[in-house]
């Protein structure tokens, strides 16, 4: 089930900018009194009450291998224009060609949103001229999406200090663009077109947000999600991610306000006091007695404000039109039926079964999924082990190590297997802690051998034979008879003289803790 | 009902009594020439009584004696490589080697397939020069079977046109008048696929590859006196093929005899994963027919339109006349929604148009504008101004405007129910239930319940027919400089000779125009074959015989 993420001693893949996004774990609500929905309400400066509302057009990367369109790799890490086909690069003559992978993908997320799959869905194009979208079109899903409806539920687990259902729209598949970038000279543009035709899933909610902490919350655990069910990657920079938020305002219990929408979000801080911002902007604009303009607008993160980018009447007409190179997509409920059955648990029932089975934390629950594949892992180590235990190492120990290299946990060299038996052989008492971890860092930096073969080579294995360990301690209370009785009279702290000897007549590769025992049976329990 | 005339005619039909035909001559004995047909010179390969550098050499010929006149092939393959490819198809026909019946057969391929070795314009400034690094699907399957690709034809800019006079490489002539002044006496030769047909009817090639859209194969074959073959959508790969409405879009072609284009469409009628809307279909083979007894033919009376000319209504009627002589049931079937296919076409095609040809934006390929840029005249904006001739920046401009918001449903969504509407008169009138509805609308009509793939006048339906015949445009090729002059003032004029062809364009059927019989300045006439969906292989078992019987040309 695993093997997919861990790579043993291969050679690890390039390594880029993972570090950004290490663990963002959602924090228990314990620091925030409960507070009811109802009292969202913003007042104003002239003491009125408004309400915002806010609703999300998340995109969202697929981690197809291939592009939605074409047989060109799907990474945009890649040098500029090395990932691209005559197809991305919309050259005369060629066609598109829908990547199965892709459809697959949006079905997984339909299914675990708990949106309405459709059997019948089709793809249409969206025309406006740049630079970096060769088309001179998109490929999206407008009038027959491949989902519609669905939820996706927040509450206290995910930091909210309430519990809230947060409505789908629809989810559409659609192709990504290329990058423009700056040249080197004015006025010049380059264009790379890795990007170009990268499958995106776009999900759309209702306007079913009110504030700036519930936005960022759904995002969280959609993007958990999300990549939870492997359909997307788990950075959220390099575009993998970006989000349109709409906001508008209305006074408490009255009818919906004129909406402004801040185009191309992607980091959470962003996303939040961008939010702020616009609210008051708007709550501003509407206590001045103004109207709210519809409008799109851009976030200036230096500044913390947004700011107008076009009016509804400079808005495009993106001259929407099916896609007459694509057939309809027709699924079967076989089909969906089987995807359905490829889905993991539920989030918020794997949570609450990690709790309870394993004895965990709330918060290392929420480290554990906050990683791709580390509830996986965390179980695999944990299997016939202490939970509790299994994730003080994996958490404590092993993401400590990850992170000060760098890595990810799907590119850890250290299997499960192998974690697994270093947890056995410190609960057996052949290894100490300390040299436990001297040895998980080894395997860590890339040595991949047992950790059993690592301790024997450093010679950290700590004596445990048991009828070795007795004759050893029987000599030595024949040894010392004066002391032994001085124990058996009660001196029990005379044992430490015993154990001190043990060690040094074993170089300290005896488990004193077993030495003492050994004794204590010895001298005390015949009385 | 005037138009009944048409069939009652049969009755007295010079074909009545006697089958016999009446077509041009080869003997056997007489030397292959620039007029001989593809499939009578695979027999003489087969026979080792030609050669494949014969067959080059009396292309090359042709070319060299009438191409600079006609204008039909832009650009011509190297001779050296032509010749080498030549004498490697003639070794493995005398080792029995052969890839098939086109190796060795010189073949032209119009300027808006792609070809690796060949400039891909599509005959627009626009892609002057532009060679894509791929082969269409078409043309590799070609030359997979050793077809030995002449040059590029010739063609109104991507497509648009019905006269070959919007080509950015000049107007193609219709060779039907030899060494005719293109303005005094010149006659279009037709579009889009005019090099096409032209230099078929020339003898540069034995046949060529066009597209159709609308008509862009069936219109020149009809003004030039060729065979000219659009098949089912969907039955020819559009791979390679640059779009211009990718919904009707279907690769066509064009050669002097029906079994010729049978030759070339069984070579190219597959599967292709790289085109979505590729359909595979198993085609029941048609057997040759020689009698058509129990066939079912109607005569869609709507095509009897205003402004025929004497000469097509002749042969439109003899063609029919023909067909009941060889035992036929030729009966009148309505198609009452085929007035609304010019208007529905006239908006589907240049909406597709707009969408397909925003690509062109100087950024990655194609004519890129020098001039200065600023925020009012973006790159874009100056290099298609610029790359574009009058009759793509109007049909795009046509385009763009029934896309937008305010006009989609009143335009879009309008055209596209007119269009479901003019397929459903063709599902009506078709004995053979249409195989891509069949399965989707669970058909409740009594076609419904009849055998899908085969019909027979003893089925119980007596209005259902198997195959329809029109003719294949509304007169003889009209003159030059007529066409520029009302072309030019009223665009519409163009469109109206569409009016033939459009309708199975919009309903994706298979549709053969085939010359049959001659107008008084003695220019080629024709009809059209159109069967249901599907029925490619019908349609052109059927033909070749229609074309057997083409009446004699008067000698004036």
């Amino acid at each position: 089930m695993l093997s997919r993420g861990f790579r043993g001693s291969q050679p690890r893949p390039p390594h880029i900018h993972s570090c950004k996004a290490w663990l963002l774990p959602i924090r228990a609500a314990s620091t925030q009194p409960s507070t009811p929905a109802d009292a969202l309400y913003i007042v104003g400066p002239s003491g009125q009450k408004w309400e915002p509302v806010i609703g999300l057009e998340v995109h969202a990367q697929l981690n197809s291998q291939t592009k939605l369109f074409s047989s060109a790799l799907s990474s945009s890490s890649a040098s500029p224009n090395t990932n691209v086909s005559t197809i991305d690069a919309a050259f005369p003559g060629t066609l598109p060609r829908l990547n199965g992978a892709c459809v697959r993908l949006g079905v997984t997320t339909a299914l675990a949103l708990s949106s309405t799959v459709q059997l019948r869905s089709s793809f249409d194009r969206k025309h406006y001229f740049y630079g970096d979208l060769p088309q001179g079109y998109q490929i999206t899903q407008l009038f027959e999406p491949i989902a519609r409806g669905g939820q996706l539920a927040i509450g206290k687990m995910d930091g909210l200090p309430y519990a809230k259902t947060v409505e789908i729209q629809q989810i559409q598949i659609e192709q990504d663009s290329g990058k423009s970038v700056q040249g080197l000279t004015e006025g010049q543009t380059l264009v790379d077109l890795n990007r170009a035709g990268v499958g995106v899933l776009e999900i759309i909610t209702e306007p079913d947000l009110r504030s700036s902490t519930e936005t960022v919350t759904f995002l969280k655990k959609l993007q958990r999600l999300l990549w939870y069910i492997n359909v997307s990657a788990s950075e959220m920079d390099e575009g993998a991610w970006r989000c349109d938020v709409n906001v508008s305002v209305r006074p408490a219990g009255g009818p919906l306000g004129a909406r402004t929408e801040i185009k191309h979000l992607v980091k959470f801080t962003s996303i939040k006091s961008a939010i702020e911002h616009e609210i008051d902007r708007q709550i501003e604009v509407l206590e001045s007695g103004k109207q709210v303009a519809q409008e799109t607008r851009g976030y200036d993160v230096h500044r913390g404000t947004t700011f107008k980018l076009r009016s509804k009447e400079e808005s495009q007409d993106y001259r929407y039109m099916p896609e007459p190179d694509l057939p309809q997509i027709l699924l079967s409920q076989t089909y969906i039926d089987d995807v359905a059955k490829s889905l993991p648990e539920p989030l918020d029932t794997r949570r609450n079964r990690l709790m309870a089975e394993y004895s965990l934390t709330h918060y290392q629950v929420e480290v554990l999924m906050d990683e791709p594949d580390a509830v996986e892992y965390f179980e695999q180590v944990a299997h016939r082990r202490s939970g509790k235990k299994a994730a003080n190492w994996v958490i404590g120990e092993l993401f400590g190590w990850l992170k000060m290299r760098n890595l990810r946990l799907r590119e850890s060299p250290v299997e499960p297997h192998r974690l697994g038996t270093l947890l056995d052989l410190v609960e057996s008492g052949s290894l100490s802690g300390l040299r436990a971890k001297d040895a998980l860092h080894m395997m860590v930096d890339g040595d991949a051998r047992d950790p059993t073969a690592i301790a024997t080579e450093k010679g950290w294995v700590q004596n445990n034979d048991q009828n070795e360990l007795e004759q050893l301690c029987d000599d030595l209370i024949a040894q010392h008879p004066d002391i032994a009785d001085r124990v058996r009279g009660g001196k029990d702290r005379l044992i430490k003289f015993f154990v001190g000897e043990v060690m040094k007549q074993t170089k300290g590769k005896s488990n004193p803790v077993i030495v003492a025992g050994i004794f204590r049976d010895k001298l005390l329990s015949s009385k | 009902m005037p138009k009944l005339r048409l069939i009652r005619r049969c009755v007295h039909s010079q074909y009545a009594s006697s089958p016999k035909t009446c077509r041009r001559t080869h003997t056997a004995a007489a030397q292959l020439n620039c007029k001989s047909s593809l499939a009578e010179s695979v027999a003489r390969l087969r026979s080792g009584t030609t050669s494949p550098a014969k067959l080059l050499s009396i292309c090359l010929d042709a070319i060299s004696a009438r191409n600079s006149n006609i204008n039909a092939l832009i650009h011509v393959a190297s001779t050296t490589d032509l010749r080498a490819n030549a004498t490697a198809a003639e070794e493995r026909w005398k080792t029995h080697n052969q890839r098939g019946p086109l190796d060795g057969i010189p073949i032209a391929i119009k300027h808006n397939i792609c070809t690796r070795d060949l400039a891909t314009t599509c005959g627009s400034k626009m892609l002057e020069g532009f060679l894509s690094p791929n082969d269409a699907t078409v043309v590799k399957l070609l030359r997979d079977r050793g077809a030995i690709i002449v040059g590029k034809t010739n063609m109104d800019e991507f497509g648009m046109g019905s006269a070959n006079i919007h080509s950015f490489h000049g107007p193609t002539q219709n060779p039907v008048i030899p060494d005719a002044d293109h303005e005094s006496n010149g006659r279009v030769a037709g579009g889009s696929s005019g090099g096409s047909a032209a230099a078929v009817a020339a003898g540069m090639c034995f046949a060529a590859l066009g597209s159709d859209t609308g008509g862009s194969v069936r219109t020149p074959a009809a003004y030039t006196g060729v065979v000219g073959f659009k098949p089912s959508y969907g039955r020819l790969s559009r791979f390679g093929l640059v779009s211009y409405a990718s919904s009707l879009d279907t690769v066509g072609i064009l050669a002097r005899r029906v079994p010729d284009v049978k030759l070339v469409y069984d070579t190219l009628a597959h599967y292709d994963e790289l085109d979505s809307t590729s359909v595979a279909l198993k085609s029941t083979p048609v057997p040759p027919l020689e009698d058509l007894t129990g066939l079912r033919i109607g005569v869609p009376q709507e095509y009897h339109v205003e402004g025929l000319s004497e000469a097509v209504l002749e042969s439109w009627s003899a063609a029919a006349d023909f067909l009941a002589s060889r035992g036929a049931t030729v009966v009148p079937v309505s198609l009452p929604h085929t007035q609304q296919a010019i208007p529905a076409y006239y908006v589907i095609a240049p909406a597709e148009a707009s969408s397909n040809l925003a690509k062109y934006d100087g950024v990655r390929y194609g004519h890129r504008s020098s001039a200065p840029r600023d925020q009012a005249a973006p790159l874009y904006a100056t290099s298609r101004t610029e790359g574009f001739g009058a009759e793509v920046l109007r049909r795009i401009m046509l385009g763009t405007f029934v896309l937008q918001a305010n006009s989609y449903t009143s335009y879009y969504q309008q055209a596209q129910k007119l269009r479901r509407l003019v397929q459903r008169d063709f599902d009506n009138v078709f004995a053979m239930t249409n195989p891509l509805h069949a399965a989707a609308t669970g058909n409740t009509t009594s076609a419904g319940q009849q055998d899908p793939s085969r019909s027979s006048a003893g089925s119980g339906n007596t209005h259902k027919v198997d195959l329809l015949l029109t003719p294949s445009a509304t007169s003889a090729a009209p003159r030059v400089a007529d066409y520029m002059t009302s072309s030019s003032q009223t665009p519409v004029n163009e469109c109206i000779n569409d009016v033939m062809t459009v309708p199975a364009s919009l309903a994706g059927l298979p549709a053969l125009a085939i010359p049959f019989g001659h107008d008084a300045e003695g220019l080629p006439v024709g009809i059209q074959l159109l069967g249901q969906y599907g029925d490619d292989q019908r349609v052109l078992a059927v033909g070749s015989i229609v074309e057997k019987g083409q009446p004699p040309k008067r000698v004036t």
